[in-house]
């Protein structure tokens, strides 16, 4: 689904935010990326989402079965941020349908249904006429995830979504993303801090490196699917997760 | 829950109303004492006298001048916010013309006044023209940095779902820009009142039928002192009530907008 070969980004102000970076993820794949503060990570994502050019190497993203090179109107791509970008104009339900209007093509039957459901996904039922202001941060960042999951997306890029919430918010998001991403099966580029979200949430784990950035170590993440909250207290998901942090400081 | 409310108010009335009062008994007290000729300095009661035999002319004059005022502001919404608009989807317009629109706000519009009463003339529309004038820059300087001053995360959120120039406009741009559009017609309301009353004083309607700008020439002219604080009374009273009327919409709007303030 994405293939980054060789990539090397060099910003205008000459600083080179990734260098060497090769890349493949599989469709249904759920990849993790972690690494020290300003490697780059986030620089990956924006490439990937084509809001960055790379300056060297090649790039491609396939998100449908027709293949189109982003950014194209038909490619079914989410961006959630740490910030959830909710307009403080619109209610809940209003900002769910946003990218749905923007792109058009849907009734408007549908964009109702599609944004109920969603908002359904992430636990916001009786919330839809809630104004950002009238939401708790983890709310809101429910929304912004209903309003990335009412596209049905094929690829979803979350940048440290979570990285703002507090601990126990943080675990029950993680656990239920995970369910959501049993029920659709998307693919996910997910970076974080967070050595543990990362190990609980993906397939794959992959260890950035300092600036310029490019990938130290990856490791495949040996639990199997459906996982639940107990496996964070199993000494083989903190003996791995120690393995992967270990690679971070190295 | 009224009861509460009812002394809320009471609580954050009673020292500026303490004031206003000690005031009045000062002015009253000092009159009286320095024995102060009416036509340099009429006390409170006369001024009071004078509110009272003079008003049904000073009603009609009020109206008169509000109708002004109130068409200068609301011309000067609708032109500023189209003129933000144009700034806003043209780098070239915005570059070559937003200087002036801060340079010319800085040019006192009372000293071109009497040239725009020679342009449009006496009358209605003069007055108008003026109020419009000095109630526009505002309105156009606060809406343009509504309408640029975008977070860049909203933007790609737009450019990411493909959003066109229009919709970008529609949905972010104007949404983004109704705080500091109200801002701006905060400042403007108030400014649109002066504008009316200095447009009377140049193009004022002649003495059948007259605004607050001319009657303060007037009053001035056959000096007649009480009647003048009463006119600008007046003046102040219709300056305050376009505020608070401006001020409140605000409000009401923006709590729904963001829920702040």
């Amino acid at each position: 689904m994405i293939r980054c070969q060789d990539i090397g980004v060099c910003f205008k102000d000459g600083t080179q935010a990734l260098s060497g970076l090769n890349l493949d993820v599989d469709e249904h794949e759920f990849v993790a990326i972690v690494g020290p503060s300003g490697c780059g990570k986030s620089t990956l994502l924006r490439l990937v989402a084509g809001l960055e050019t790379p300056s060297t190497g090649k790039l491609s993203v396939n998100c449908d079965e027709t293949a189109q090179q982003l950014p194209s109107a038909g490619a079914r791509l989410a961006y959630v941020l740490q910030d959830p970008t909710l307009l403080p104009w619109r209610h809940a339900e209003a900002n769910v349908a946003l990218p749905l209007e923007l792109r058009g093509g849907f009734s408007s039957q549908e964009v109702k249904q599609r944004v109920l459901d969603a908002l359904d996904m992430v636990g916001l039922q009786g919330f839809e006429r809630s104004f950002p202001h009238q939401l708790s941060g983890g709310m809101r960042m429910r929304a912004s995830i209903a309003r990335a999951l009412a596209l049905s997306p094929d690829l979803l890029l979350m940048d440290e979504p979570f990285g703002a919430l507090d601990e126990l918010s943080r675990m029950r998001l993680n656990e239920e993303l995970l369910g959501l991403w049993e029920r659709d099966r998307w693919t996910c580029l997910f970076v974080t801090h967070s050595v543990q979200e990362a190990v609980f949430l993906s397939h794959r784990v992959l260890v950035m490196s300092a600036r310029p950035g490019r990938i130290l170590a990856s490791f495949e993440v040996p639990f199997e699917f459906p996982r639940s909250p107990a496996l964070r207290a199993e000494q083989r998901f903190v003996e791995f997760a120690a393995d992967v942090s270990g690679q971070l400081e190295g | 829950m009224i009861r509460t409310s009812i002394a809320q108010a009471a609580r954050s009335l009673a020292p500026p109303l303490t004031f206003f009062l000690l005031v009045l008994a000062i002015w009253h007290g000092t009159v009286e004492l320095l024995d102060i000729q009416p036509f340099l300095l009429p006390g409170p009661g006369r001024v009071i006298d004078a509110v009272a035999n003079n008003l049904p002319g000073l009603m009609r004059a009020a109206r008169l001048t509000a109708m002004g005022a109130l068409g200068g502001f609301l011309l000067a919404l609708v032109c500023g916010f189209t003129i933000a608009v144009l700034f806003s989807q043209s780098r070239i317009i915005e570059r070559s013309l937003y200087p002036y629109a801060i340079f010319l706000q800085t040019v006192p519009i009372v000293a071109i006044a009497p040239l725009i009463v020679i342009w449009i003339g006496h009358g209605i529309y003069g007055v108008v023209a003026v109020s419009f004038i000095i109630s526009l820059f505002p309105i156009v300087v606060n809406t343009a940095t509504g309408l640029t001053a975008i977070p860049v995360e909203l933007l790609e959120l737009f450019a990411l779902n493909g959003a066109s120039r229009w919709q970008t406009l529609i949905k972010l741009r104007i949404p983004n820009a109704v705080p500091s559009f109200l801002t701006g017609a905060k400042i403007s309301c108030g400014l649109s009142v002066i504008g009316a009353i200095v447009g009377e004083f140049f193009a004022g309607y002649g003495s059948e039928d007259f605004g607050l700008g001319y009657l303060i020439m007037l009053t001035k002219a056959q000096t007649k002192i009480a009647y003048l604080f009463a006119t600008i009374l007046f003046s102040t009273g219709l300056g305050l009530a376009f505020f608070g009327a401006v001020s409140g919409l605000n409000r009401l709007i923006l709590t729904r907008w963001n829920g702040n303030r």
